[in-house]
This record gives C-alpha cells, structure tokens and sequence, in this order.
C-alpha cells in the first residue's frame, strides 16, 4: 500500500523516536503526491515530538569569497571556473556589525563561513580575532566553516570558542566523485568526527537536487543519519552561471517537500535547518509548508554570494505560525 | 543611462541580453558594473550587500529591515563616490 510506510513511520519515528532507515526514507521520497500533505503533518509531529516548537534562527557571513582551489560544481567560488564571483575579503569590524545585525534579528547563531579547502595560519587568525571581538560585542554563539581541519586546528577553535562547526559532507557518498573530484567524502567525514571529539557542535548536511537520484538522496539520509549531527542545513541547488552544474534545473517544489519530510522522519531529533535555495525552489508557500513538515531551523537574511528573504519576513511568518523564536540561554 | 549589462558585463549595444536579464534573479546581487562592465568586487552581508567597481567606485545596499538607522539612511542600492 502507497501509505503504509507513513503507518510505519508514525509507530517507528513518532512514538519511538527511531528514524527511518534507508530504504523506508525512500519509500517516503517516492510517495504518492496525493499523501505528501500526509507525510508532511506526520513529519511536522515529529519535529514538534521530538524537538519541540521552538525554531532555531541563524545568519551566516562570508569571511573570504571566492578563490577557492577547490572544485565542487556547484560552487561559484571556486577560483576553476569562470563565474562572475570576483575573491574578496571582509574586514573585521564589517563582520562584527554584520554579527550585531544578524542578533538583531533575534539570531542565536552567528556562522563565519571562508571558500577554503582548509584554513591556512593566515585564516585562523582571522578567525580567533573575529570570533574573539564578535564575543566582546554581541551575544550570539559563533559557529564556523572553514573546509578540511587538521586535529590542531579543531582544537585551536574549541579553544578560541567557536561552539559548532559546520562541514557539509553535500551529497550521498555514491554521488560525491560526481560533484567534486579535488578532496572525498571520506577527508569530509574526518573533518566532521574531529569536531565531535573536540567538543564542537556537529552541523553538516548538503545540498540537494545537485544529479543525484532518489535512491542516492536517501543514502544521503542515512548517511546523515549515521552521523548523528547536531544540525542539518538542507540547500537546494540554485544553479549558478559559469559552474559546470549551471544548466541543471531547479528542484521541484513538490520533490524538495517530500525530501523535507523524509529527512526529518530520518532525522528525528536533530535541528533541520531551511538553507540555500529556498527561495528558488520553494517560494513563499513552499517556505510555509517546510516550516509545517519537519524544519525548525532558518537560515535568515543573505546567504555567501546570493540575497535571501527579509529577515522580517521570516520572522514575521514564524510568528504567524505560533513557532517561538529558541532563545541564547537554551542554547548554551 | 547604463552602457552594460549588469548580467554579463559586455555591451548593451553589442548584442542579445535576454538571456542575461534571464539568469539574473531578485536574489542576485549585481556582479558586473552597468557603467564600465568590469566584474564587481561584491559582499554580501546578512541584511544587505556592498560592491565596488575598481574605476567607477563603491555601490551599496541595504535591506528595509536593517536595524541600523544609520545605515538605512543610505536607502536602497546607492551609488556612492
């Protein structure tokens, strides 16, 4: 029967709060347009079961833009292809208004982010003296993603007070070689089991709609979930020009949704975050229907190079939907 | 009146830019420099973006929502000096 797994799901994820294996998430991948409302709902009670009402508000600053060596295809930072992206750095006192800015929304997360493969000596002491001077001014917790660490450099970090790290592993390890051919999969997942054992928040997820099929997001899932991290951001892929991914099509709404669900009834108890894309794929609507099937988390204002939704809106929406804004206090 | 398309940085004149106007979104910040064409040093910000062109100076703007009246001040997409 077409909605039996959600009976599965609702005794297997709801009641006992054990998340989808890989091949029940593709089942739910594969659902009937007609039970994707259902399958919504259901995620929506899950999240609110195991995670409550609260939504988690984030914004994220670009350090250093562009340039970068490395080669993922969806990226218009990197320094291999000819997009219109030109490498900038931010100063330091620009990222801390930008961090006062971001609290003002109510933000309780505040993520530097560098188009790196790795930080060099050069980027960690921007970073300490960043993460330093936004906690002088502004109450927020600072998060980082700064591409592969080595041990020293996840220690620096803990040590400098950056309190999550964010390293998206992107796509299923199957579809990985398909996205990036100049680090693995496997150099990401180090990168991820170093922040864990150095005490850092683990925020990793990906970006969806980047090729891969259905099975493969689903491995992706799983994958995720074996991983266990703290928070999940879910990008859609807003194909940029002049990346070998530029001709691949939007995501449609209905697929991202029925991908929401999924995730989530995989993902029971983590923080699943609206990331880029959004916007493209899902729209104003698609945006209320995320937030009522699974997210509790938001990624508000802009993203590295493209313009998200107001603030306001985002805010003003969440407050329409009676979903409480989580406060610092509970997340330190 | 501007000379170059803000999507691909040639020549208005030169030739078929709907394609251009096309793959630029309200998401997208500007990325080429609509008086010269060069390719635009950009920031994007949480609540807004800057840009600079190296020869014809710095752009700015910022969302309705910044907080800071300060900054607001400078209204949306203002070309400065």
């Amino acid at each position: 029967m077409a909605g039996e797994i959600l009976d599965v799901a609702r005794e297997q994820v709801l009641e006992r709060g054990v998340g989808l294996n890989e091949t029940q998430a593709l089942e739910v991948l594969r659902i009937d347009a007609d039970l994707l409302p259902d399958a919504l709902q259901l995620a929506h009670e899950v999240r609110m079961r195991w995670c409550g009402p609260e939504v988690e508000v984030e914004g994220i600053v670009s350090l250093k833009t562009g340039g970068c060596p490395e080669d993922c295809h969806f990226c218009s930072q990197s320094g291999r292809f000819d997009t219109p992206v030109r490498a900038t750095r931010l100063d330091i006192p620009s990222l801390v208004e930008a961090a006062r800015q971001t609290a003002d929304t109510g933000a309780t997360e505040f993520c530097i982010v560098a188009a790196v493969r790795g930080p060099d000596r050069r980027l960690m002491d921007q970073v300490r003296e960043a993460v330093r001077e936004v906690h002088a001014a502004v109450d927020i917790n600072v998060a980082c993603s700064l591409g592969i660490l080595t041990r020293e450099q996840a220690e620096e970090l803990r040590d400098a007070g950056v309190h999550r790290y964010n390293h998206n592993l992107e796509t299923a390890r199957s579809h990985f070689p398909e996205v990036v051919s100049t680090h693995t999969w496997e150099e990401r997942w180090e990168t991820l089991e170093l922040v864990r054992e150095m005490g850092m928040e683990v925020c990793c997820g990906g970006i969806i709609g980047m090729g891969e099929t259905l099975e493969q997001r689903a491995e992706f899932a799983a994958q995720l979930a074996e991983l266990e991290p703290d928070e999940v951001p879910m990008n859609f892929l807003d194909p940029r020009p002049g990346t070998p991914f530029s001709q691949l099509p939007v995501t449609e709404s209905e697929d991202a949704l029925r991908t929401i669900a999924a995730f989530r009834l995989a993902l029971p108890r983590t923080v699943l975050r609206f990331a880029g894309g959004r916007e493209l794929t899902l729209g104003d609507l698609g945006t209320r229907q995320g937030l009522l099937g699974g997210i509790n988390a938001v990624i508000v204002g802009n993203y590295l190079t493209t313009l998200g939704r107001s603030p306001s809106e985002d805010l003003g929406l969440l407050g329409e939907l009676k979903m409480p804004v989580k406060e610092l206090s509970k997340t330190l | 009146m501007s000379e170059f398309c803000a999507g691909c940085g040639q020549l208005l004149a030169a030739g078929d830019h709907r394609d251009c106007a096309g793959r630029q979104r309200a998401t997208d910040p500007p990325r080429f420099c609509v008086d010269c064409g060069r390719k635009l040093v950009v920031q994007v910000l949480p609540v807004g973006w800057r840009a600079r062109c190296v020869r014809c100076g710095p752009l700015s703007s910022v969302g309705p929502w910044l907080p800071n009246p300060q900054s607001a001040a400078t209204g949306n997409t203002a070309k400065g000096s």
